[in-house]
């Protein structure tokens, strides 16, 4: 009798096995690389998006390079903590005496390090240099403004002056009905509203006649 | 000769035993990272819905509070008459300009919602899109006395958010 064994019948079923097992964990460690790819891919798009968006921005750029406080370590606080920082670095005139700036924005998040470019231009302010006013608006906010930018300023007063024109029309409607009146418009609402709303309106219709403005 | 043959014949062949062995041992290994693999995918899965609900958290709750900051005043909900604290699912105030505005939690859908009432003539308009969907709950609480303190608290599958607004217009 012959007593050695062939053990090529094994090496065979164990070859045909650990490929089966090595395959799926090959594919999984190719997910796991994949999906550290996709955070870093999102944390590039935030900060692409925010340094294309400040590169667009002619106050951004006067602030930047007046070196104001603040603006040298952004957070981006909508989409992500992750944090920033932006610098100019001033590359010449352009065709029509505007200044041109590479926007340099750079960031260390987690084991990934970012540094994007964006090209920024400002035309010529006037005064030059701009004047810094640091102003307090209508909502209190404490706001740095520059001179030169009257466009900026306008056209946000402009944006805001329709809610102001609407603030007109709900003020004199208000002063202009009785409080029994007020209220009983108000209330007349609570059939055409979502029904979340219903069980507590009668209380909001008392708050809000109670703080109606009158001539 | 022909014995010869008829023994190298049998040699090369597979035994019931030796595929049962093999098959152990890779039914042994094929089970340790079965298991770890499942861990592996469910921990990614985790990792990412979080992060979908960390962003949709910080999205509505950046809408909610720039509307909320330039509010005149919350209607709803107000601090109880014994001064104690006073939540509810929805927030009702008047905007800065001076029209009714609620944002509020629609359960059956897990969407918050914003609906505007005007201060005035005209009907109610909810807004066609939710500020945000897949909410497990959302609570607003009116925290001070003078009603100008809003906490935001919000959570997507035990993932929380929390927020305050303080309404700066008098």
């Amino acid at each position: 009798m012959n007593k050695i064994y062939n053990r090529r019948g094994i090496a065979i079923v164990m070859v045909i096995g650990l490929v089966a097992i090595i395959v799926p964990v090959l594919y999984l460690l190719s997910q796991m690389g994949t999906s550290q790819t996709k955070l870093a891919f999102k944390y590039h798009e935030n900060l692409l998006t925010e340094t294309t968006a400040f590169s667009g921005s002619n106050a951004g750029i006067s602030r930047l390079r007046g070196n104001l406080r603040g603006y040298q370590n952004l957070t981006n606080q909508l989409v992500g903590d992750e944090s920033y920082s932006l610098n100019l670095r001033p590359t010449g005139k352009g065709f029509f005496q505007q200044d041109l700036y590479y926007m340099l924005a750079s960031s260390k998040i987690k084991s990934h390090n970012y540094a994007i470019m964006a090209e920024a231009e400002q035309f010529n302010p006037e005064p030059d240099p701009p004047v810094l006013v640091i102003s307090r608006d209508f909502w209190n906010t404490v706001e740095p403004y520059e001179i030169d930018q009257v466009a900026d300023v306008l056209s946000m007063q402009n944006d805001r002056g329709v809610d102001l024109l609407r603030l007109d029309e709900t003020r004199d409607y208000e002063k202009n009905a009785t409080p029994t009146q007020y209220s009983k418009e108000i209330q007349a609402k609570s059939s055409r509203l979502p029904e979340e709303l219903i069980p507590d309106w009668p209380e909001i219709v008392d708050n809000l006649t109670s703080e109606k403005l009158s001539m | 000769m022909y014995h010869h043959c008829n023994n190298r014949h049998k040699r090369s062949g597979v035994t019931l035993v030796e595929i049962m062995v093999a098959s152990a041992i890779i039914a042994f290994i094929g089970g340790i990272v079965g298991h770890w693999f499942f861990i592996q995918r469910q921990q990614q899965r985790r990792i990412f819905d979080i992060s979908d609900a960390q962003q949709t958290i910080r999205q509505s709750s950046w809408a909610m509070m720039q509307e909320l900051r330039t509010a005149r005043s919350v209607l709803f909900p107000r601090i109880n008459a014994d001064n104690s604290i006073h939540s509810d699912s929805k927030v009702v105030f008047k905007s800065f300009s001076g029209d009714i505005v609620c944002y509020y939690y629609v359960e059956r859908d897990q969407e918050i919602r914003r609906c505007k009432i005007p201060n005035g003539p005209g009907s109610p308009e909810i807004d066609p899109d939710p500020i945000a969907k897949n909410i497990s709950q959302v609570v607003f609480t009116a925290s001070d006395d003078g009603n100008r303190l809003i906490d935001i608290f919000m959570e997507i599958k035990g993932t929380f958010g929390l927020e305050t607004v303080y309404l700066m217009n008098e």
